[in-house]
């Protein structure tokens, strides 16, 4: 077991270090270096320019990067020169809670219904269940989430507009959570349909157990296993999906700041939050990995 | 042989109850195969066909991509207006044909139309620059459609490439191309083409190149990402595939039969690979609209002022409240093409290959 | 006679999909007797396991059963309620399917999975359930039960796993015992451990068990009966020595020339043509097609239930009183030429 999740941490690291490596040299390609083409003063642009060691050779300039990072100094935003390590610790909190809120709602809302469905397999919930998961999967979560803001925001009212004073996280969840709910009903469904098909039910129900406990001693925790690996894409899911979502609902989250230092053309905050946010993918997917090893008892032991 | 003696022994009697007896003489082959019935053997692929054709939400996803295709193909022809005209009437601007709404047209042209001239309907009214919007969601849908498209034959062309390699070749090359699909697995592909694009953006110039010229920064990027990144599950599919296929025993017994490998890609492995191919393939064009509109949404998708779906929603979105139709037509037809496109996907899934569910 | 554990009467059950109707048993009946067992046997599509569904209803979602009766110590089950059919699994009538590898919970302890069987149909709990596992681990043969509790099943080899299904059969010590193909994916000397248990357990417990196979080798060996299937319907039923040595239906004599003796040299005499379709069952015998000797009424009439000696009873035309007056006037007929 231990060996498998050393691979898998290794694994994590070189990728860590591959992002890191990337997002540095490719941040590199701009010509003239990140501050050429701002308007800033010469003297600024020196500033910063020492302040980065840009006069140095590449590969300098490239360890004392990583240097940095190590150190958890992310630099500060050219357009507006807060410290990005400022901006992350304010925004990120935010988006930590609408992202975990997304992430639980779509998995445990995704199991009921998915489960639900496979229980009543040819009935009229499961066609009903699987007709809106399609559905739902078809809808961009730009257009999902303007389409809530302006029913249940604009027009009806019943919930506020997001503000840091009153944050009202309802509508921006849902339509974060939509998509991945929606798929994790599909793939909950199909696991279930395959888990209640295997031999082991058979073997339960001829035990003379009550359809209950088949269904959630036996079944439910074997169609959990595919439903945990797909956490991991879920969560990117939701780590991309946060920036449309906060952009519209106009949400001060790490997400929110990233489309707008893309529209900025704001090198160094690109730089620092497309790094953070890999990373912290690479990490769920890892905690991912080792969740379903502990779960799966055929793949701790082999 | 003996059941002839049988068979031809009683007819020698003439006895009346010869009609009662013959029950008990013995059935030939031939009675005997007629009472067996068969089911007519068909091919996988005839049968892949008739069970598609059964299937009423695939082959209705299949005619809404038809009849979307042929709109989209000929619509330019048939519409006087182009997607980067701003409206005018006898060569002057037509200020009032502003936010117009579907079907209805602006003051000038109303009077121009009382003068009994022709005027082409705007289907979905005009935008913020007075440009007829039906043709420029034609064009949204066209690069939309484009971009898909394009995207997924780059997966499929690096990722049939490099998981036949590994599948069929197997040791040091499938360990090295594993090793990287694992990796690449784990890099956020997303936040890659955000990285690319912005950096692509600053330093190319696609300036003379056809297609990408009007295409922009942000679609290279796009494509690029797919075909560094996007590759790996199909990848991780084709080599799944052949190595199952590998070890059938009618791929052993062609190698042993002395069949080069060529040979036995083409004729053994390729077609056992081929519905699996087309159905991921089918399912990659969706997704890959999705990406398009999502970049486009978060300011990174085709180049102004050519339109694309995501980019004609987001120019609409500032002004949901006063021109609603603008934002809902080209979402529903976004909706639309990728529930077609799934819902199709999944079809010819269970059509052609019952065995990969997911 | 005391009355039979269990008696089927005439059952027939279909399963209905969008294709339409496969009669996957008609007609089907028998009598298991306490201690007795029972052999059933047949091609794959024969209904063998069909029937074993049938009687403990865990027939799938398309199954149902269209006719018959079936009755568990003279009650007629059709007319229970759930809770009692579910206490009647396990408790009235266990089973072990033909597969250990997949009919174990992968996620579950061995542990967790005996207990489980123990508390539903003893009410044990706790430490005492525990015991009782460990008691039937040992019951079944197996070496350091304390330490398999604690073992997921696929740290456990075939035949190992194949002892712990029926240690979990025994778990409710109950009346009837199915094994379905209990030997089928296992290697041939823990075959022959397997089955040696079951008898074994049979003469410690004194249920009645069925045993559904089909290597006629193994029923020869264990059975007491011999029940024959093909296409849904009973071609032949009677004892090991009516069976093996006085077969009365072709079918019957196909199975037996098909398997190797170890003694004659001569070629084996396979059964030709393929398993009657229970989509389109022939209007007459369903083994007609495929039966060398059939005859013209075979085609078009189904075949009567005869007894043919004491116990011991078949479904083939070649049976008939009539057929046989046919054969011997035809006899006549020849020495008169």
């Amino acid at each position: 077991m231990s060996k498998t999740i050393f691979r898998r941490f290794l694994l994590s690291l070189l990728t860590i270090i591959l992002i890191c490596t990337l997002t540095f040299f490719v941040m590199h390609i701009i010509p003239g270096g990140p501050f050429q083409q701002k308007k800033l003063s010469d003297v600024t642009r020196e500033a910063l320019n020492e302040r980065y060691h840009l006069n140095e050779p590449l590969i300098t300039q490239y360890f004392l990067y990583l240097k940095g990072l190590l150190k958890g100094d992310l630099g500060v935003s050219i357009t507006d020169g807060r410290s990005i390590n400022e901006i992350i610790r304010l925004s990120f909190p935010i988006s930590c809670k609408l992202g975990l809120a997304a992430v639980s709602l779509a998995l445990i809302a995704g199991t009921v219904f998915g489960t639900l469905a496979a229980y009543q397999k040819g009935k009229f919930l499961d066609k009903l269940i699987l007709f809106l998961s399609t559905f739902t999967t078809a809808i961009p979560s730009f257009v999902l989430s303007i389409l809530l803001l302006f029913v249940f925001c604009v027009k009806l009212k019943w919930f506020p507009i997001w503000s840091i004073h009153s944050p009202s996280y309802v509508l921006p969840v849902l339509a974060l959570s939509m998509y991945p709910m929606a798929y994790t009903t599909r793939l909950a469904r199909t696991s279930m349909l395959e888990a209640l098909g295997q031999d082991y039910i058979r073997t339960a129900k001829a035990k003379g157990l009550s359809s209950g406990k088949v269904l959630f001693r036996h079944a439910l925790r074997n169609s959990l296993i595919p439903i945990i690996t797909f956490a991991g894409p879920e969560i990117a899911y939701i780590v991309t999906g946060s920036m449309v979502v906060e952009s519209i609902f106009n949400i001060a989250g790490i997400g929110s700041s990233f489309v707008t230092a893309i529209t900025a053309r704001d090198y160094t905050m690109i730089m620092a939050t497309t790094l953070l946010l890999a990373i912290l993918m690479v990490i769920m997917n890892l905690i991912c990995d080792i969740l379903y090893q502990v779960i799966d008892p055929r793949i701790r032991y082999d | 042989m003996k059941s002839e003696a049988n068979n031809t022994l009683p007819k020698k009697q003439l006895f009346s109850l010869q009609q009662d007896l013959s029950k008990w003489e013995k059935a030939t082959d031939s009675e005997k195969a007629s009472r067996e019935e068969m089911g007519a053997s068909v091919t996988l692929f005839k049968d892949g066909i008739r069970k598609l054709k059964k299937n009423r939400l695939a082959m209705g996803s299949f005619f809404v991509l038809v009849i979307m295709l042929a709109v989209i193909l000929f619509a330019p022809i048939i519409v006087p207006y182009s997607y980067d005209e701003i409206l005018t009437i006898n060569g002057e601007r037509d200020i009032g044909a502003q936010n117009l709404k579907p079907l209805t047209f602006s003051e000038t042209e109303k009077a121009y139309i009382a003068q009994g001239n022709f005027r082409f309907p705007h289907l979905m009214g005009t935008d913020s620059q007075c440009r007829d919007y039906f043709i420029r969601v034609v064009y949204g849908t066209r690069i939309s459609f484009m971009v898909g498209i394009f995207a997924s034959l780059i997966v499929l062309i690096v990722g049939l490439f490099f998981g036949s390699i590994a599948g069929y070749f197997g040791g040091f090359a499938d360990m090295l191309i594993m090793r990287i699909v694992d990796i690449i697995y784990s890099v956020p592909d997303m936040l890659i083409i955000i990285l690319l694009s912005v950096a692509l953006n600053e330093s190319i110039n696609l300036q003379g190149i056809p297609v990408l010229e009007n295409l922009g920064t942000n679609m290279l990027s796009m494509f690029l990402v797919f075909g560094l990144f996007y590759w790996v599950s199909m990848a991780r599919l084709i080599r799944g595939q052949i190595l199952t296929v590998k070890q059938n025993d009618y791929v052993t017994a062609a190698y042993n039969l002395g069949a080069k490998p060529g040979w036995i890609i083409r004729k053994h492995i390729l077609p056992n690979c081929l519905s699996i191919i087309i159905v991921s393939t089918t399912l990659e064009i969706p997704s890959a609209i999705f990406t398009e509109s999502y970049l486009s949404f978060i300011g990174l998708g085709v180049q102004a002022p050519m339109p694309s779906l995501g980019s004609l929603a987001n120019t609409a979105m500032s002004a949901i409240t006063t021109y609603p139709f603008q934002m809902i037509f080209p979402s529903l037809v976004i909706c639309l093409i990728v529930l077609s496109l799934n819902l199709l996907g999944d079809g010819l899934r269970d059509a052609f290959d019952p065995k990969l569910k997911r | 006679m005391s009355e039979p554990v269990l008696k089927i009467q005439d059952l027939s059950v279909s399963f209905f999909d969008r294709a339409g109707e496969a009669k996957a048993l008609s007609g089907v009946s028998f009598d298991l007797e306490k201690g007795q067992i029972l052999g059933i046997v047949g091609e794959s599509g024969s209904g063998k396991s069909v029937t074993m569904q049938a009687i403990l209803q865990i027939l799938n979602s398309e199954g149902r059963i269209t006719g018959g009766k079936i009755l568990f110590k003279g009650e007629d089950m059709s007319l229970w309620s759930p809770q009692k059919v579910r206490a009647f699994r396990g408790k009235g009538c266990a089973m072990i399917f033909q597969d250990p590898m997949t009919s174990l919970n992968p996620l579950l302890t061995i542990g967790k999975q005996i207990t489980e069987a123990v508390t539903l149909h003893t009410g044990k709990r706790g430490r005492e359930a525990y015991q009782r596992a460990v008691e039937l681990l040992t019951l079944v043969g197996m070496n350091d039960p304390e330490r398999r509790m604690k073992q997921y099943p696929h740290e456990l080899s075939g035949g190992r796993r194949q002892r712990i299904m029926i240690a979990m059969a025994l778990a409710s010590e109950p009346d009837i015992l199915i094994a379905d193909e209990p030997t089928t994916a296992l290697d041939v000397t823990v075959q022959a451990q397997i089955l040696e248990l079951i008898l074994e357990i049979r003469n410690k417990l004194g249920m009645a068990v069925i045993i559904v196979s089909h290597n006629l080798g193994i029923i020869a060996e264990v059975c007491d009966e011999v029940l024959v299937l093909y296409g849904g319907s009973v071609c032949e039923k009677g004892t090991v020595q009516d069976i093996f040595y006085h077969p009365r239906h072709e079918y019957t004599k196909g199975l037996l020339a098909s398997i190797p003796n170890g003694q004659s040299r001569d070629r084996l005499k396979p059964i030709g043509g393929s398993p009657v379709n229970v989509r389109h069952l022939p209007a007459g015998c369903a083994f007609c097609p495929r039966c060398e000797e059939a005859l013209k009424i075979c085609l078009t009439d189904k075949p009567q239930t005869l007894e043919v000696s004491p116990g011991h009873i078949a479904t083939c035309w070649r049976n008939d009183p009539e057929y046989r007056q046919y054969l011997e006037n035809m006899g006549k007929e020849a020495h008169h030429d």
